[in-house]
């Protein structure tokens, strides 16, 4: 999966639930015991390379949910009541921050007079100041995006940080948070940072914190005893690393491991539709993630816009979500280009209009000049309708997403071939340098951010700025909706954020610049050992609230 | 004899130096360590500064040479994923991968060996056919599969049907705490060391067998037999010895080269041996993990050679090295 590297904004276990040892709800939503003490196994699919968190080697999801949620504070987290993802202050701040906006805003974040380290030190205004040094001017930092707008932080005052930004910036919720947290200046100042947390670290201010972490193992976390929220109930959560996802089944089923996590792949989904005595699973397709067939809108043929509305039209979505997902209930086509985390923030509905329709197609690439040849395929100027889809080597789902598209494209009158490629080489050479038509693969937002003027502004064309970067892969230009687009990114004012994404939205389904295809559910599947209030939270990832858990004996 | 070991490990030095060489230069071409960079949205930045603290812009050449200096003096570098220093990967992944090998080839040379045997003696009998069969379906088997079917069949499996609350048989690692050398660490081991050990056996069997009936129809196990000694005298000491010196050259050389690592065993049972290590080291670009692991690989190959070589002499006093 490519990200959308908008900053993930998580929690570091929201503290703020009173539920007693007595009185805590299951996952299905009944009232249950959650035991104290015992310890819980999570399969875990993968770990992070590295957990010096804001460093070029981080960016794990894994990591990002298993060690960095659980251990370091934030300034915001996100809470999630399955239709949509709202920032809340987190348990390190004592309220809403304050605002004084203009063209340099102030933001003042008041720290929790409670809130300490793992060494019983206080959180203070100069871990928010370090924390931004690190992140603006420390070097081999896997994202500045937001730090880079902040003109300092004033550390005169230890319980009140003073941050000013230099412009305005919609997402600066996601500032001290997101994948990245805050980190402890008692403990890092003048210290080589990323020697000291690359290989895990002892400090903490979540409620657990890593007790060991070895490579291609497992990873175990125990309680903080200094955190002052809600203490863990487990007495060790235990992250055991297996790859392999048919083994994930194996070691569920026998017990081994109690919760799993696992990627949508078709042998998950046909795992899941054969049963899993003694689990419950959870299926979100409310998530950070939109799968989509991106196309090339500046390479032929969808330099066209009849062309990729008639690719639209070609298309039955439904049916191949329905083929895809419809054993774990997930049926229906996405009809965004950004995930539903910010479906407030858009016209989640703006690509509905696009269904099977063979009539439409004829239309539109006849009145684009093309004629059908005697194969059935479109030709126009002696070239025909002819494109590649490529995707990820190896993910049977995208490989039958392929063929299934292979076959209604046929049928409408295009010629389509498949060319797959190793993960590195498609998003690290050939989606930047343009060198592809359509592209199959999913884009994931990790805080509820719309990602669209980040893939389809102008500026973040890799061919029109100085040094080709960004993630407007498509070569995507909508003169009449760069505004919009840009608005999303700027605007300070939800109500007009969110009217700007709507229309900006709606142009990109009316020029169809992609198509987008299904949401790639989340599945979370755990014991019926397992009590509390299991759940899903397609930003911070599942274990979020994993010290309200508890394990039946 | 000492000579002859000195001359061949000299001689495999330029090998070394060759074989890295080529390794570091397909590892350099084909994957980019900074790929995975390419959905930051500070991408051009971060990738750059990765590119020039690597060197990625010098020739090939001069970047392998930077290596190769380090290497001499013993520092393998550091690890372009994930920031440890690359010999602080490589031992504890060779440690496992041993693991698994001392393990799978001592199950596998008594069972192999004693199969190879007795088949041989009991040429064409019913329990002949039987193990040549099932030897034709170990060799047949895929790996995968079989480590498949057996964690599913031995592991819920045989929990259920005996009524456990416990597994018998651990599917994931190597232990399940920290773990010594007790039962824990012997239910985490079976399963991989099964999958090991059934394409081994399968295979050194048949050579065994078929080394076992060559010696068997000599003229001096006739002249043996004629003398009167007794069948187990012949076939124990005087046979056998002759007949383990093809597999034991076979055996060597499949050591060598499984200390690169057991890639399916270790992926399926999430064992992080020197195939994972690999693997993950190849697919992040992570050339310096790759080579140090060519290296270690490369040195195995060549001692375990060289350690068959050794072994021919050992057991057959007509062979001298020279």
């Amino acid at each position: 999966m490519a990200m959308i590297a908008t900053l993930g904004l998580v929690a570091a276990g929201c503290g703020d639930s009173e539920e007693t040892d007595e009185g805590s709800s299951g996952g299905d939503g009944t009232e249950q015991t959650v035991p104290t003490g015992g310890e819980l196994v999570v399969a875990a699919e993968q770990e992070p390379d590295c957990t010096d968190w804001i460093a070029s080697c981080s960016g794990s999801s894994w990591g990002f949910w298993m060690m960095n949620v659980t251990t370091l504070p934030r300034a915001f987290d996100v809470s999630w009541d399955g239709e949509t993802a709202e920032y809340v202050p987190s348990a390190a701040l004592a309220g809403e921050p304050e605002v004084t906006e203009g063209d340099q805003p102030v933001i003042t974040y008041s720290i929790d007079p409670e809130a300490v380290w793992s060494d019983g030190t206080p959180i203070t205004s100069t871990d928010f100041k370090y924390t931004f040094d690190q992140i603006a001017n420390g070097e081999d930092i896997y994202d500045k995006t937001g730090y880079d707008k902040i003109a300092s932080v004033d550390d005169a005052d230890p319980a009140k940080a003073v941050v000013t930004l230099s412009e305005p910036y919609a997402g600066w919720k996601q500032l001290f948070g997101g994948g990245y947290g805050i980190l402890p200046a008692h403990l890092l100042e003048g210290k080589d940072r990323a020697a000291e947390m690359a290989e895990g670290y002892s400090f903490s201010a979540g409620p657990w914190k890593i007790e060991k972490w070895e490579r291609g193992v497992e990873a175990v976390l125990v309680p903080n005893e200094t955190w002052w929220g809600e203490a863990p109930k487990l007495e060790k959560v235990t992250f055991k690393f297996v790859t392999d996802t048919a083994q994930q089944f194996t070691v569920l089923k026998q017990g081994e491991a109690l919760v799993g996590y696992p990627q949508p792949q078709l042998d998950v989904i046909e795992q899941l539709e054969g049963g899993l005595d003694g689990f419950e699973s959870a299926v979100n397709d409310k998530t950070g993630n939109i799968e989509a067939l991106w196309l090339n809108n500046a390479k032929a043929p969808f330099d066209s816009l009849a062309v990729r509305q008639a690719v639209a039209y070609s298309l039955d979505r439904d049916a191949i979500v329905k083929r895809l997902f419809g054993g774990i209930g997930v049926e229906q086509a996405a009809q965004s280009l950004e995930p539903a985390l910010v479906a407030d923030l858009n016209d989640n509905e703006a690509f509905a209009g696009y269904t099977l329709d063979l009539d439409k197609v004829t239309e539109l690439m006849e009145g684009d000049g093309w004629t059908k040849g005697s194969d059935g395929i479109w030709e126009k100027g002696g070239q025909k309708a002819a494109f590649s889809i490529q995707s990820t080597q190896g993910n049977a789902r995208r490989e039958l997403t392929q063929q299934i598209m292979q076959e209604q494209l046929k049928a409408a009158g295009f010629e389509v071939s498949i060319e797959n490629k190793p993960a590195g080489d498609l998003f690290g050479q050939i989606l930047p340098a343009g060198d592809y038509q359509a592209g199959l693969y999913a884009q994931v937002l990790t805080a509820p951010e719309p990602g669209m003027c980040t893939l389809f502004c102008d500026k973040n064309n890799p061919d029109k700025n100085a040094e080709q970067s960004g993630q407007n892969w498509q070569r995507v230009f909508l003169p009449d909706a760069e505004a919009d687009l840009a608005a999303v990114e700027t605007a300070l004012d939800p109500a007009e954020r969110a009217a700007a994404g709507k229309r900006a939205m709606q142009a990109l389904a009316e020029n169809v610049v992609s198509l987008p295809l299904d949401p790639l559910p989340n599945i979370l599947l755990w014991s019926d050992k397992v009590v509390g209030p299991v759940q899903d939270n397609p930003v911070m990832g599942p274990f979020f609230n994993i010290h309200e858990w508890g394990v039946q004996a | 004899m000492f000579a002859y070991s000195v001359r061949r490990l000299l001689v495999s030095i330029p090998l070394l130096i060759v074989a890295t060489f080529l390794v570091f230069w397909s590892v350099r071409t084909t994957f980019d360590p900074t790929a995975k960079l390419a959905t930051s949205r500070d991408s051009a930045r971060v990738r750059a500064e990765m590119r020039e603290r690597l060197g990625l812009d010098d020739p090939i050449v001069v970047q392998y040479g930077r290596w190769l200096g380090d290497a001499v003096t013993g520092d393998l570098g550091t690890s372009t994923r994930t920031r440890q220093e690359v010999s602080s990967m490589v031992w504890p992944a060779l440690g496992n991968t041993v693991q698994l090998i001392v393990w799978g080839f001592g199950v596998s040379l008594v069972v192999a060996v004693g199969i190879g045997v007795f088949s041989a003696v009991r040429q064409y009998s019913i329990p002949d056919y039987v193990f040549t069969a099932l030897s034709y379906v170990g060799l047949a088997m895929p790996p995968f599969w079989f480590a498949l079917v057996a964690s599913q069949l031995l592991g819920p499996g045989l929990k259920d049907a005996l009524g456990l609350d416990d597994p018998v048989f651990y599917v994931v690692g190597l232990h399940s705490d920290d773990g010594g050398l007790d039962l824990d660490y012997l239910q985490h081991l079976f399963l991989p060391v099964l999958t090991l050990t059934v394409q081994i056996v399968a295979s050194w069997s048949r050579y065994q067998r078929s080394t076992m009936l060559e010696v068997l129809s000599t003229d001096y196990i006739r002249t043996a037999r004629a003398k009167g000694l007794r069948e187990r005298v012949v076939v124990g000491r005087h046979a056998l010895r002759n007949a383990l010196v093809p597999v034991v050259s076979v055996v060597a050389i499949d050591a060598g080269l499984l200390f690169g690592g057991l890639i399916i065993t270790e992926t399926i049972f999430s064992i992080p041996g020197m195939g994972r290590l690999f693997v993950e080291a190849l697919t992040a670009g992570d050339a310096e993990t790759v080579l140090a692991w060519t290296l270690v690989s490369a040195v195995f190959v060549i001692v375990f050679n060289l350690l068959a070589d050794l072994a021919y002499g050992l057991l057959d006093p007509r062979v001298r090295l020279s």
